[in-house]
């Protein structure tokens, strides 16, 4: 019994881990899939009551991959680079109830090279932010099962209304921010192996409904499309020396609708991908994870012409406040 | 516990504010290849970038040409740009430029460079010489009014398409020369020219130019990407006129009120005698001065099923497309070309309010 309530509580560390090393992108971009990663990244599993979570990460999304639907174009002379900073904490008011949030800090730059010259104009500013309660319907220390449901909110915290330095407003893809007010939908199973209980398989899907931007270029409409993504995940946990590391391997699979200006589909955006997340955490101490999270694209078709992701990586520190003493003996062995 | 718990969260929020203030948000330009210029002849308001950024869309120069009889992408309605110098025609597909927007050329002693707007429908030739130093101009990646801003290699100065001329930059001010084209269906630039080269599809790019690559815009009347300073509901936006630019007026002549013979319409319009050859079912319009020659005015029409023939007079010369009198006691003079070009409605309502409409 006692080994087993060992077993658990290690499940207990797993199932935040896997949902700690799945951030992603939920966010398409007109041209390109260049967005920042907001609806990916929300979402903390279920923690004792009173336990508040929190990350900092660092999220790269490199798109050089110039593809015309699922045929890749060589010779591309543009880079489009989003580079993130995340802070997403988390708060369980009871063991069933928690909410979430997500703050964003971007940069985003883009580079044309032509005839030995490159133009380059780079952006940054406070993004959107996501908030999450959610509702845990099973909990997997008492069945083995774990079962989320969440309904979030984007608050458009970003500027869509920067400019260059000649003063010229740059497009939406550039924006820290997408000025809209947006919806999404959080689900979320986990299931641990009865023959090897630190090892869960879990599933997540995220769909994001999109609002209106009513004041984008002045006078317009914009409305990025709407998007989901159904991430499947396999994670265990090995003690290597005296550390102890959390592997993980996922698929991710987007799909997300043309965007639409002044009601009509905007070409060249939105698309399907599907991307392999080998992801791996290490716990400093009981409540302190470092993860890397490369992305490696596996396939994507995209409307149009667009600049795709041709990787992308995030890499964070993990921090978990109020954990109980009684609790730290027993967590994370094997 | 909890008020561990208050403390973090409390901490959370003021990282975030910390991040606002050490990182305002804004924008950094690096080797735009600009003028370093600050000044705009066109409200800077109404300039927008684009997306794709300065040369994300690739112009071409110098590119391959083909013969006609070798040409298998192109349908018979499918529009081209035609230009004409000596014995060498050459065609500029919609296909291609739709991808590139500019093909610089050159064409015997004529360096010239062909830009065409897929948002505004408008495709102007340009003389590529500046300060006597030939140049290629590129793709700026603004736009105002929904229409193209070419930037030139040589100052690094943005030209507006429509207004022709430069609107920022060293050059600022300039007008730019325009060669004349003719603007029309694959088939009947074939018809006119059969020996024409028409730009290959080596273009050193990877595109897909079997495919127009703005979805539904073209017939899309209410759907404009980027806004513009005016609108006119006279009518549909995505109609194609040709407009004639005056010093104080612009009139615009639907391609539709031609009808579908080749049809000549006489005009005195701000002063100046104009003479507008047209045919609907062939999709093309061109204008020219009517100014006296040895104290004579003309008086031109239609000439049928003779292309490139599309007008003779009361002297019984023929008029070429491009105004060339190709036979009669004329043979050899040429027609002053109209400064005028060939569009979407919506883009002549955009940059000249009050303009007139042409009707039968």
């Amino acid at each position: 019994m006692v080994v087993y309530r060992k077993y658990i509580l290690n499940i207990y560390s797993l199932v935040w881990i896997s949902l700690l090393l799945l951030p992603y992108q939920g966010y398409s971009q007109t041209c390109c899939s260049g967005g920042v990663p907001l609806s990916g990244n929300i979402g903390f599993t279920g923690a004792e009551t009173g336990t508040l979570q929190a990350e900092l990460s660092y999220d790269l999304n490199y798109l050089v991959t110039l593809k015309d639907g699922s045929e890749v174009y060589e010779g591309n002379s543009r880079r489009r680079i989003t580079q993130s900073l995340l802070l997403k904490s988390g708060y369980s008011i009871s063991r069933w109830l928690a909410v979430d949030a997500l703050f964003s800090y971007v940069f985003q730059e883009r580079r044309v090279s032509v005839l030995d010259q490159t133009f380059r104009v780079s952006t940054r500013g406070v993004g959107d932010a996501v908030i999450l309660p959610k509702f845990t319907l099973s909990n997997i220390t008492t069945n083995g099962n774990e079962i989320q449901l969440g309904l979030g909110l984007k608050v458009p915290l970003g500027r869509t209304d920067l400019k260059d330095e000649r003063g010229i407003t740059l497009n939406a893809d550039l924006q820290p921010g997408s000025g809209s007010w947006d919806m999404i939908t959080w689900t979320y199973y986990a299931r641990q192996f009865m023959s090897r209980p630190s090892m869960v398989v879990s599933a997540r899907v995220l769909v994001r409904f999109n609002g209106m931007n009513r004041e984008y270029l002045g006078s317009q409409t914009y409305q990025f499309g709407q998007s989901g993504q159904v991430y499947l995940s396999l994670g265990d946990q090995l003690v290597i020396g005296n550390k102890i590391f959390a592997p993980s391997l996922s698929l991710r699979f987007r799909g997300a609708a043309a965007d639409r200006i002044n009601g009509q589909d905007l070409e060249n955006t939105g698309g399907q991908w599907i991307n392999v997340i080998p992801a791996l955490s290490w716990h400093i101490t009981q409540n302190t994870i470092l993860h890397l999270v490369p992305e490696i694209p596996l396939y994507s078709k995209v409307n149009g012409i667009q600049l795709t992701p041709s990787f992308r990586m995030q890499m964070g520190i993990y921090y978990r406040f109020g954990q109980k003493k009684e609790d730290k003996s027993k967590t994370y062995i094997l | 516990m909890k008020r561990r718990s208050i403390v973090g969260l409390v901490l959370l929020v003021l990282m975030s504010q910390a991040c606002e203030e050490e990182f305002p948000g804004g924008v950094n330009n690096s080797s735009t290849g600009g003028s370093g210029n600050d000044v705009w002849s066109i409200p800077l308001s109404e300039v927008f970038d684009g997306g794709p950024g300065k040369d994300g869309i690739p112009a071409l120069i110098e590119p391959d040409f083909i013969l006609a009889g070798d040409v298998d992408y192109l349908e018979d309605d499918d529009l081209v740009i035609g230009f004409v110098q000596g014995d060498d025609a050459r065609a500029y597909p919609h296909r291609i430029l739709d991808w590139h927007e500019i093909i610089n050329d050159q064409v015997g002693e004529v360096n010239i460079s062909v830009s065409y707007c897929p948002l505004t429908g408008t495709g102007i030739g340009w003389n590529r010489e500046i300060d006597g130093s030939v140049t290629t101009f590129g793709v700026s990646g603004l736009l105002y009014n929904s229409n193209l801003i070419p930037y030139d290699r040589l100052t690094g100065s943005n030209w507006s398409q429509i207004l022709l001329e430069c609107v920022n930059g060293t050059q600022l001010g300039s007008a730019i020369e325009t060669y004349p084209l003719v603007e029309t269906t694959w088939l009947t630039w074939r018809e006119m020219y059969p020996s024409t080269k028409v730009v290959s599809l080596e273009t050193g790019y990877s595109r897909d130019y079997g495919r127009y690559p703005y979805g539904n815009y073209r017939t899309q009347h209410d759907f404009l990407i980027f806004p513009v300073s005016n609108t006119d509901e006279r009518l549909s936006n995505k109609e194609r006129v040709h407009g004639i630019l005056f010093e104080a007026s612009t009139r615009v002549y639907p391609i539709t009120a031609f009808g579908d013979s080749l049809t000549v319409i006489q005009e005195n319009t701000s002063g100046r005698n104009i003479v507008i050859a047209g045919n609907a079912s062939d999709n093309f319009a061109v204008s020219f001065l009517n100014t006296p020659l040895d104290g004579l005015t003309l008086s031109f029409s239609p000439v049928q099923d003779q292309y490139p023939v599309v007008m003779t007079d009361q002297e019984g010369n023929l008029w070429d497309v491009f105004g060339n009198a190709v036979s009669g006691p004329r043979a050899g003079t040429r027609l002053e070309h109209a400064r005028s070009f060939t569009g979407y409605w919506f883009s002549f309502a955009a940059f000249y309010p009050g303009l007139s409409i042409y009707s039968p």
